[in-house]
Formats: C-alpha cells, structure tokens, sequence
C-alpha cells in the first residue's frame, strides 16, 4: 500500500519523476494485427489503416521530435525491433536526440501473449539484438507489444537481461518483480494517460486527453510532497502526430515544462528511474 | 525478418523533402469534399445513427436519404457563402438514379470525384474483373455527363491488392485512399504512378461525429486546431488541409451550424493569404507539372 512504504527521494532531491513514452510501431501489410481510428483493434487489416499508421512513421513522429526538442524532452521509445531495419532515417533521430530505446517486440502486428515458450525467447533475443547492433546499445527495458505476456514473460525477460519490465501499470512507484532465476523491477507507465487507449479505444477527444494529462501532473505535483511518485505520458505518432491533436498535446506538456514548481521535477527517462531504484538499500523499493 | 508489405511507395520522411509551393507562392492547400450517396433499400451496408454495424431499416435508409434531400443542398448553400470551391465524391449510382442531382453538380462546374457504384458496398472483396467492371461502369456514367472524373475515392477507403493499378489503366490521375501524408506521393502501379492526394480519415464527419461519437461541437474544433496547426507547419513545408463531409451528416442543421463557424473562423485567419483554397483535381494538376523528384514517391 503506497501510504505505508519507506519514502526517498529522487536524485537531487526531487519528489516527481516525469517522463514522456513513444510508441513507435511497424506494421504488416494487410496481416496480422494493427489499430483503425474508428473501428479500434476489431478492424480488418486494410490500406486504410495501414495508411494511417505510416502517416506517424512519414509525418507524425517528426512533428512530435520537433516538440519534443521545443520543450527539450527527453523521451523513451517503445520500439518495434524492425523499424531498425524498414526506418532507419526515424532510430538515427532517437539516437541523435540522446534518447531510451524499451524493447517493444519486433512488429506490433504480433502478440507475445500468444506464443509458445521457446518462441518468446527467441523473439525476445532477436528483437534486443536488432537493437543492440543498429543502436549500439541493448534496451535494459521492455514494454510488451499490446502490454501482452504470457506465464513465463517476466522469467524470459531476465533471463535475456532485462532489468525493468513496463506493462503492469499497477502503481505509481516502481517495485520489484519475482522471476524463476531472480528480480525485475516494474517502472510505472500508463495504461490510462495513453492516447491508443483515450483516443482510440475509449474514443474521447485530444482536448479531454490534453486535459488528462494536466490534471495527472497537477494532481501527482502535491501527491509526491508525501512520497516520490513517477508521472508519465504515452503517446503513438500516428494519433498524437496529427495536426488537429498536436496543438493541444503541446499545450499540456508546456503546461508540464514550465509548471511554478517544476523544481520538484525530474524530468528523466525510464531506464535512469530503474538505475536510481536499484542503487538505493534493500528494503525501500517493495 | 521481412513482414508482408505494399510496395506501392518507399518511405519518405517529411522535412526531408523538395521544398515547393502552391501556386502563388501560396503554402497550405485547403478543401472541402462533400460525399454523395446513394444506398440500397434494405440491402447491403450503411451507417445508422445508433448503432454501429445495425441492419439495414427504413429508419437508417431514410435518415441517409435526408443527405440527397435536403443535406447536401444545406452544405452547397453554406460553402457557396463562403466562397469555398466545391469538390463532389459521387457514387456512379446516383447518374442512373438521381439524374436532376447530378445534374445540378454538373451545371455548377463543381469537380465531381468518382466514387464507386454505391456506398452500400466495399470493393475491396471483389475480383479483379468484377472491380475492373465496377471502376469502368462509374467512370462511364460520369463522363457520358461531363469530363471524365481524374480522381477516386473507394467507398469505405475500400481496396483491393490492384485497386491502383485498375484505377490508373482507366486513366484516373489520383486517389484519396491513402491517408498516410499531409503531402502528395505518388504510387507505383503497372501501368505507371499514380497520385495519391492526401483525403482525411480523422477530419471526416463519418469517422469523427458516426464511429467515434464525438460531438458537431468538438468536429468544429478539430477542424479549428488542424488548420491552425497546419497553418504554422506548412512554412517549413506544402501541406494540404482536407475535410470531408457527407451530405446526410454534415448537412443535418444542427451540424452546418458547428461546421460553418470553424470554417469561418478559418478563411478569417490573418495569414488567409497563405491558403490556397482549391479541389484535390487542382492539387493534382499542380503536383503533376513540378519537376520530377519534387513529389516524393516511386
């Protein structure tokens, strides 16, 4: 229970961890599973769609690396091993800007949820090595495609090296997760402040979403008086990466950046969360 | 691994393009298309107002058929007020059905845009000799009235594998089912490129106002915030600003109403002399005279 754990402080002595997350997806062509901006996840797998989800790999991604300098963010990217190989041009901008790459599964049109064993690992290895060798750096982080695990999911993530898992979404601070051959630790990410689930699976606007995600913050920026806390924004360039959204995204995050008490803030990355937790003594993270 | 793909155009990321304007020196190319429709009784595939996905009634027939009645006459009305030049999706249907409509469009000099058989069907099901058929059947109807049509849009986005391909060898310049660019691109099809002229999905009535249920209110402010965001973009880059309405939609009152504030709120713009108010047919013409290269593209 949160109002019953060992309190510290993030570095420097700030109280509110803040980060903002990408989704950056590729996609099968007419197969496997993939998101429509009116029929959701239910949808057939058209040119339509398609359409629409390369709009964030042609357009989006870059009016969000635009604001995203704007406010000098930086940001995690939950991305699609394969994008190493079909879009280079987007990872050598992540790479640019300084940023976190979680591991996020090879494609968006496949579930781990649904795969055997052996072939989860082996697409939890295939997938980090893509990464390792186009970036220059393994992910220490992962966020299932869909948030989707199987039994086994936190065990084959250590054992492949993870150190934070993301796709729990239970907490507002990070804690520690049981595996057959150790430890993970769980860092906070947003199944709610998420525009794929606002957006496109409950259907509400950019403004209720711009809305959310000021209240989140000004809600959380007195919370973590009492306690460190981990505020966080998820977003898809094919959603947020259109015009009509992208105004009102960039007035809630100036309204972030530039908060009165934004001293309170760390504004970091997931993996420098998880650094910080696993540095501190045994006992304080539960 | 190698994942299923389209091969139609390669990857192209905006800013990282030619540089060109609209003509005039003008940077963001804006219009409006209306969709016209005509449906089977009973039959086949439609909107209800209710339900997503309900059966075919009388009930949603006659609420569609308000849009060949009285909703599209309410839109030309108030696009005429704004002096907004006038593109049309017509499904082929209608030349059989509703000649005195057409004809009103024809008589108007508005661009009409070939827009399958009827509404009441996708043909992204069809063989290719059915859809080849289908295709020639509209683009027949349209050109015994007119000018042949240059542009398409599938009922639905609806596409086959060779949708394009069929579509250039009847000799279309264009189509909107591709909502992946603020930019046109061109396709690669058997027959040579093809355009693809940005057509929204998101800043559509139907997909905004009947799938994701959001209010006429909340459509004129996304309309508002994409053309003043576009606005701001488009000195870094063209862009197009697209909105497309359907005549049984955006023509009920109640509607026009939300719809013609933002659109006024737009054409009052103080930078209104960056906007290039025209049709995807004049979009088109434009993109196909620059210099090879500029439109990216295969």
């Amino acid at each position: 229970m949160i109002d019953r754990r060992p309190v510290y402080d993030w570095p420097g002595g700030k109280r509110l961890a803040f980060y903002v997350g990408t989704n950056v997806e590729y996609f099968a062509f007419g197969a496997g599973a993939g998101s429509d901006p009116a029929f959701g996840n239910a949808s057939r797998q058209t040119q339509r769609n398609y359409a629409w989800r390369d709009y964030g790999h042609r357009v989006g991604i870059w009016r969000l690396f635009d604001l995203l300098d704007e406010l000098k963010l930086p940001a995690a990217h939950n991305l699609s091993s394969l994008m190493c190989d079909y879009r280079p041009e987007i990872v050598e901008c992540m790479r640019a800007r300084g940023d976190e790459i979680i591991g996020h599964g090879r494609t968006q049109s496949e579930r781990q949820g649904s795969m055997w064993a052996a072939d989860e690992a082996r697409m939890v290895a295939e997938s980090t090595a893509t990464i390792e060798k186009f970036y220059g750096r393994r992910p220490y982080g992962w966020m299932g495609a869909g948030m989707s695990h199987t039994p086994v999911t936190i065990d084959v993530l250590q054992e492949a090296g993870y150190q934070f898992l993301m796709d729990w979404c239970c907490d507002d601070q990070p804690f520690w997760m049981k595996a057959r051959a150790g430890r993970i630790l769980c860092v906070p990410y947003p199944l709610e402040v998420n525009d794929s689930v606002t957006l496109l699976f409950r259907q509400q606007t950019a403004g209720d979403f711009a809305d959310m995600i000021v209240d989140q913050f000004d809600e959380m920026i007195g919370q973590c008086a009492e306690r460190p806390l981990v505020c966080t924004v998820a977003l898809h360039p094919m959603t947020m990466g259109q015009p009509f959204r992208l105004g009102l995204l960039a007035k809630a995050l100036k309204h972030v950046a530039n908060h009165p008490q934004r001293d309170r803030v760390w504004f970091t990355l997931p993996g420098q969360i998880a650094g910080h937790c696993a540095a501190l003594p045994p006992g304080i993270v539960p | 691994m190698q994942l299923p793909g389209h091969h139609r155009y390669p990857f192209s990321a905006i800013g990282r393009r030619a540089d060109y304007s609209w003509p005039g020196g003008r940077r963001l190319a804006f219009y409006v298309a209306v969709s016209v429709e005509h449906f089977a009784f009973g039959a086949g595939i439609g909107e209800d107002i209710s339900t997503l996905g309900a059966p075919q009634t009388q009930r949603n027939f006659g609420w569609r058929d308000y849009g060949q009645r009285v909703g599209l006459w309410n839109l030309v009305q108030t696009l005429d007020e704004l002096k907004l030049p006038l593109a049309h999706a017509v499904n082929g249907l209608l030349y059989q059905e509703r000649p005195a409509l057409v004809a009103r469009l024809h008589a108007r000099d508005d661009e009409i845009i070939a827009h399958g058989r009827t509404s009441a069907e996708l043909q992204s099901d069809m063989w290719e000799h059915d859809e080849a058929h289908l295709i020639r059947e509209v683009t027949d109807a349209i050109s015994a009235r007119g000018n042949p049509p240059a542009g398409w849009l599938g009922p639905g986005f609806g596409e086959t594998r060779v949708t394009v391909d069929l579509l250039k060898e009847a000799g279309y310049a264009y189509v909107l089912d591709w909502p992946a660019d603020d930019q046109p691109f061109w396709l690669k099809t058997r027959a040579g490129p093809l355009l693809s002229v940005p057509y929204p999905l998101e800043l559509n009535d139907v997909t905004a106002l009947l799938h994701r249920r959001h209010g006429a209110r909340e459509f004129g402010d996304m309309i508002v915030n994409q053309f003043e965001v576009m606005l701001g973009q488009a000195e870094n880059g063209p862009l197009v600003f697209a909105l497309g309405l359907h005549a049984y939609v955006a023509g009920q009152p109640f509607r026009l109403r939300a719809i013609r504030q933002a659109l006024q709120h737009c054409l009052a713009h103080k930078d209104r002399e960056r906007v290039w108010l025209t049709r995807p047919g004049d979009i088109a013409r434009h993109c196909m005279q620059l210099p090879a290269g500029v439109v990216p593209g295969a």
